[in-house]
């Protein structure tokens, strides 16, 4: 790893991990850090039961002798910010490689219709066995995104135009959706609200359990993202290109949609669709950084987990005792950003 | 002196022995199918659905600590929805702690250290393990066939189940009397209950729908042709396009409006004006004066206090159409 000046853009060598950081790229790093740390503090204390500064600082510090409030900041609110910040940067990183898959700025899970293959997959195997484990439900989000993932790919793969793999994306996850629907109207209505409440993009009901999981898993991302990282920036530059660089382009794009697919999955499984998040947060680092392979996917990363903590901190709090899904606040605000962006990339 | 120690010995025997009863445990099944440890008499209850729970625990008079709540307009102030109407109960006026709209502020629900929590399978199954961790949680169901079955499962795990028993043979009697009494305008009759979904052209059917619908069917009443080959016995119903507002011709025909926004009985032919002109001609109940219209939160709560108001609602309307 080596820092460089902004003007000499160095090409990493095709062997181990890729992360020529730039100065600016550092600044903008430590930036986004602070900030997630004092998002993550600031969490810890805003909620519906007022807690103290001391019971938070008694909590990060592991200093942890349960009474009321302490409890209820370990128990409570920290599975839903590790769930959050987890989440975030996985759907981030997940948005970020099928967008360099795609080659397409508009690609997302949501978009190209994985999170309704998820879904979908997960609504069957409810209505198929009436009741669903964690473990059944990741596997059967692993599924569906999977099959949705080389459904897209099929339609697409005598015609990798970016702009068409969106198109069949959004086709495809319509189809999908749809079926969930027509399966969702022939369960009761209680089980139409629990697999509602279920895929409805909800950190509530995350324990520390699912949200350490979480964590770990987006660890384990992040390391084969890295070892995968000397090849993200050929890929960027398109397939001839990366290809005229001695990268195995068809392969490895293939390698980075398989990652993308499981950054994403457990996600799904376990807090249900937070669609868009992929896309403002990769939008918004290509404009502070710009396009820089593996920096550009840490970056990303990074406001994922921000984005993603203060919608579920807003959710709980903006109108408590009345709770507002953290899905709700970013397929808003991300519907508004899909428009934004695309008026943005047709002036481009 | 020897009456004396008597005295306070009985009296610590009374209080030890009440207390061992207080403290003592049972396993249930809930709705959910979930074997819970709860409280034989539970002393701080939270409710997670305020018309189908906090209306039952209302009803028998269970110790509530905190529910949740729906928003009055135009105050946009939480508001027990049924418990207001039925029983009287501004939340104002409680020191209830509010669980938000569907029960899903789970730090209020531990801030209020309740010793049973009582949810609803169709919002807290997610989240039962959670809730669990905070207190003993069972988890009803909200539509079933027979609305007394869920209440006295409730009434059970709450330790009354001996005054729902009372109050249910009561209920029993009331309507062997009333179907004695009006045997001529019920036996053999159908009813449809239903209200316009105003700005959708659709009409919503609500098959199996609180104590109301409850109360009809013990009555004897049934459903018209319509209803049999459309829905199954168990389904809550549908909405079905207004267009079809011939179809839904039935001896008695049942409306609700809701006070949670304000509406009076006006509104239901406001609403049947807005989704189907000229649905008076079409509907034979309207023209036989058997077209009631109801306040929806005190038709609906499963309490007994409910169906009273059903049944004098109804019984008011036979005594006027026989003047």
């Amino acid at each position: 790893m080596n820092i460089f000046d902004d003007q000499n853009m160095i090409l990493a060598p095709l062997k181990g991990i890729c992360l020529p950081l730039y100065k600016r790229t550092c600044w903008v790093l430590c930036a986004l850090v602070v900030m997630l740390s004092l998002s993550f503090i600031c969490s810890l204390k805003l909620g519906s039961v007022s807690v103290s500064w001391a019971d938070v600082y008694a909590v990060i510090s592991f200093d942890i002798a349960l009474n009321d409030a302490t409890s209820t900041i370990y128990e409570l609110r920290l599975p839903r910010i590790m769930g959050a910040i987890a989440a975030g940067a996985l759907m981030a990183l997940s948005g970020y490689l099928l967008q360099t898959a795609a080659r397409n700025a508009l690609a997302d899970p949501g978009v190209l219709g994985l999170s309704d293959g998820a879904a979908l997959s997960v609504i069957v195997l409810y209505v198929m066995s009436s009741q669903i484990s964690l473990t059944e439900s990741i596997i059967a989000s692993f599924f569906g995104v999977f099959v949705t993932a080389i459904l897209v790919l099929w339609f697409v793969h005598k015609n990798l135009n970016g702009t068409f793999i969106v198109l069949v994306g959004i086709a495809v996850g319509a189809v999908v959706s749809a079926f969930s629907d027509m399966l969702l109207s022939s369960v009761t209505i209680e089980d139409m609200a629990f697999l509602m409440a279920f895929l409805s993009g909800s950190f509530l009901s995350l324990d520390l359990a699912s949200a350490s999981f979480l964590s770990i898993w987006m660890m384990a991302v992040i390391a084969v993202f890295l070892l995968l990282s000397r090849y993200i920036n050929p890929l960027n530059f398109g397939y001839l290109h990366a290809m005229s660089l001695g990268v195995d382009a068809k392969k490895y794009y293939i390698f980075i949609i398989i990652l993308a697919v499981f950054a994403m999955a457990p996600v799904i499984a376990l807090v249900g669709s937070i669609g868009f998040i992929g896309l403002i947060a990769t939008f918004l680092a290509k404009n502070i950084i710009g396009y820089r392979g593996t920096e550009l996917g840490i970056v990303s990363m990074l406001l994922g987990a921000i984005m993603t903590l203060w919608a579920d901190t807003l959710g709980r709090t903006l109108f408590a005792p009345i709770m507002i899904h953290a899905g709700v606040f970013i397929a808003l605000i991300g519907a508004l950003f899909f428009i934004i962006m695309t008026r943005y990339i047709v002036r481009q | 002196m020897i009456k004396l120690i008597k005295f306070v010995l009985g009296t610590l025997l009374l209080s030890l022995s009440l207390q061992s009863v207080a403290k003592e445990t049972m396993i249930i099944t809930d709705h959910a199918g979930n074997k819970v440890d709860v409280l034989k008499q539970p002393k701080r209850i939270a409710s997670l659905h305020v018309m189908s729970a906090t209306s039952i625990l209302l009803d028998i008079d269970a110790p509530i600590v905190g529910t949740s709540t729906y928003i009055k307009l135009p105050e946009n102030t939480p508001y027990i929805r049924g418990g207001e109407e039925v029983f009287g109960i501004k939340f104002a006026n409680t020191d209830y702690f509010n669980y938000g709209s569907k029960g899903s502020d789970i730090e209020q629900i531990k801030a209020s250290k309740p010793d049973l929590i009582i949810g609803t399978v169709k919002y807290q199954k997610k989240v039962f393990a959670k809730l669990s961790s905070i207190a003993p949680t069972v988890l009803i169901k909200r539509y079933t066939t027979n609305i007394f079955d869920a209440y006295r499962d409730v009434a059970t795990w709450v330790g009354k189940k001996d005054l729902f028993d009372q109050n249910y043979a009561q209920y029993q009697q009331k309507i062997a009397l009333f179907k004695d009494k009006y045997a001529d305008e019920l036996s053999g009759k159908t009813f449809i209950y239903a209200v316009p979904r105003k700005g959708q052209a659709e009409i919503k059917i609500r098959q199996n729908s609180g104590i109301i619908t409850q109360v009809l069917f013990d009555l004897g009443l049934t459903r018209p042709q319509f209803l049999q080959d459309t829905f199954a016995p168990e389904d809550a119903g549908a909405e079905v396009s207004s267009e079809l507002i011939e179809s839904l011709d039935a001896d008695w025909f049942f409306s609700t409006y809701t006070s949670q926004s304000g509406a009076g009985p006006e509104s239901i032919d406001d609403g049947f004006n807005d989704v189907s002109p000229g649905w008076q001609f079409a509907l034979s109940a309207y023209q036989n004066d058997q077209f009631i219209r109801l306040n929806r939160e005190q038709a609906y709560t499963p309490t007994f206090v409910s169906a009273d108001y059903v049944l004098n609602a109804l019984e008011q309307q036979i005594l006027q159409n026989r003047k």
